[in-house]
């Protein structure tokens, strides 16, 4: 190989060793031990207690749908998903159980695989049914309240950064091989539950998720 | 058209309050159209305000917003248009314009601008929509209507006869005070008997809106 090639080889390796790093998650942080997620560590986005209203806007491609999207708990294991436009018209409702998502209903337009499956994967990440009950790598810090869940499959990798005190999800990133897929963001009222949540993907799905608590008494 | 325009106009704008009387056919289905047909004819304007209710009944859930309608009949010459204006004010703002072939809809801040034939989804809602406000709903073919009366008023049960509808609308159901002067309530109820309520109040028939409600910036 000739000393250009090696210099250049080595020049490539050692970006690309620096992107990984700096763009890890859990920089900074040591994975300190592997465990069960449940709800004394994380605090689901679905309130057992009383259900949540939102207002929401899809954005995909060159379409922008809006509504209402209302998280309700129906029994100690059944919480439902449920979008409606403004004007009332329902357009789909996924039912989740024991972390698993089944589409109940779905408007007939929008009754494409494609289409619901992405929007089945982008609901369950939104609702951390990927994190919850599942075993996950822990990172922690020496020093801070945040604390990191990682969880990995064969295509992706899920990064759940957490403030441990609250246990509420400030943010989620699922990473690629290469680069980041997804990242939602979450806000949080005084009482703990998700005032806000923002999903975004990158690369080539143009998809943006954006839910705001609302109230539904007027 | 536009004789059918304002008959769910009126439909959606009556502040009467229905006794919860049982309904029974009605003899004279065709006096009963002419009443609806003379409303029509008559409403060049409806400014009233509205309820709505979104009952999810298999998760015993209701969602009530509030907001503002009006309606406005223009004719220039032969043309005649059919504008409408929905503004939600409550528990969130949303306001979707139908003018002519455009529908504008604002959503908090961000003022979207659509062709009538652009969304499918879209067209699919809206279409039901209009059609039960300007009344071209009752000559369509894709209902099959069943008239009830009681002591108080009349009500047209719409069910739909095409497949790609019946698999997102059981019914609609559109109610008239007695004297067909005005449409009082819209229900639209989903196959899972989810139900959409939508009442008017404090209405005011034929009085003056500039054509400006109906443009959106």
């Amino acid at each position: 190989m000739a000393p250009l090639q090696l210099r250049n080889l080595c020049l490539n390796s050692l970006l690309l060793l620096l992107l990984f790093t700096a763009c890890s998650p859990t920089q900074g942080y040591k994975l300190s031990k592997r465990e069960v997620v449940s709800s004394a560590q994380v605090k689901s986005i679905i309130n057992a207690d009383s259900s949540r209203l939102y207002k929401a806007g899809i954005s995909l491609y060159s379409k922008y749908y809006s509504g209402l999207i209302l998280l309700k708990q129906t029994d100690a294991t059944t919480s439902h998903l449920v979008f409606v436009t403004e004007l009332g018209m329902k357009m789909f409702d996924f039912q989740i159980r024991d972390n698993e998502m089944k589409l109940i209903y779905v408007f007939e337009p929008l009754n494409k695989p494609e289409l619901l499956n992405l929007l089945e994967n982008d609901m369950k990440l939104i609702c951390l049914q990927h994190l919850l009950n599942k075993e996950v790598d822990v990172y922690e810090k020496a020093g801070e309240n945040s604390r990191i869940y990682k969880l990995q499959n064969k295509k992706q990798r899920h990064f759940y950064v957490t403030d441990a005190p609250s246990r509420t999800v400030s943010r989620v990133l699922v990473k690629g091989s290469m680069r980041v897929k997804e990242n939602v963001e979450y806000s949080y009222d005084s009482n703990g539950n998700a005032s806000h949540i923002k999903l975004k993907h990158k690369g080539f799905i143009r998809l943006k998720i954006e839910l705001t608590a609302i109230t539904k008494k007027v | 058209m536009h004789k059918f325009f304002v008959q769910l106009l009126l439909v959606c704008i009556s502040s009467l309050t229905f006794a919860q009387v049982a309904f029974k056919p009605v003899k004279d289905t065709v006096a009963l159209k002419a009443k609806i047909d003379n409303m029509s004819k008559n409403t060049g304007s409806i400014d009233s305000d509205f309820t709505q209710v979104k009952n999810m009944s298999m998760l015993s859930e209701k969602i009530t917003s509030k907001g503002h309608f009006w309606f406005l009949r223009q004719e220039s010459g032969a043309q005649k248009s059919n504008n409408l204006r929905w503004e939600y004010t409550t528990p969130y703002q949303y306001t979707i314009v139908i003018n002519k072939d455009k529908i504008l809809i604002k959503d908090e801040a961000k003022v979207k601008k659509y062709d009538m034939n652009s969304n499918k989804v879209f067209k699919e809602i809206n279409d039901i929509m209009v059609s039960c406000v300007n009344g071209t709903v009752l000559n369509s073919n894709k209902f099959k209507i069943a008239y009830f009366e009681n002591e108080t008023g009349y009500k047209l049960e719409l069910w739909p006869t095409q497949k790609n509808m019946k698999e997102s609308l059981k019914k609609i159901n559109m109610y008239f005070d007695k004297n067909v002067t005005s449409v009082v309530k819209l229900e639209m109820q989903e196959p899972g008997d989810d139900l959409t309520t939508i009442e008017f109040s404090n209405k005011k028939l034929n009085g003056p809106i500039a054509a400006e409600k109906f443009m959106l910036k």
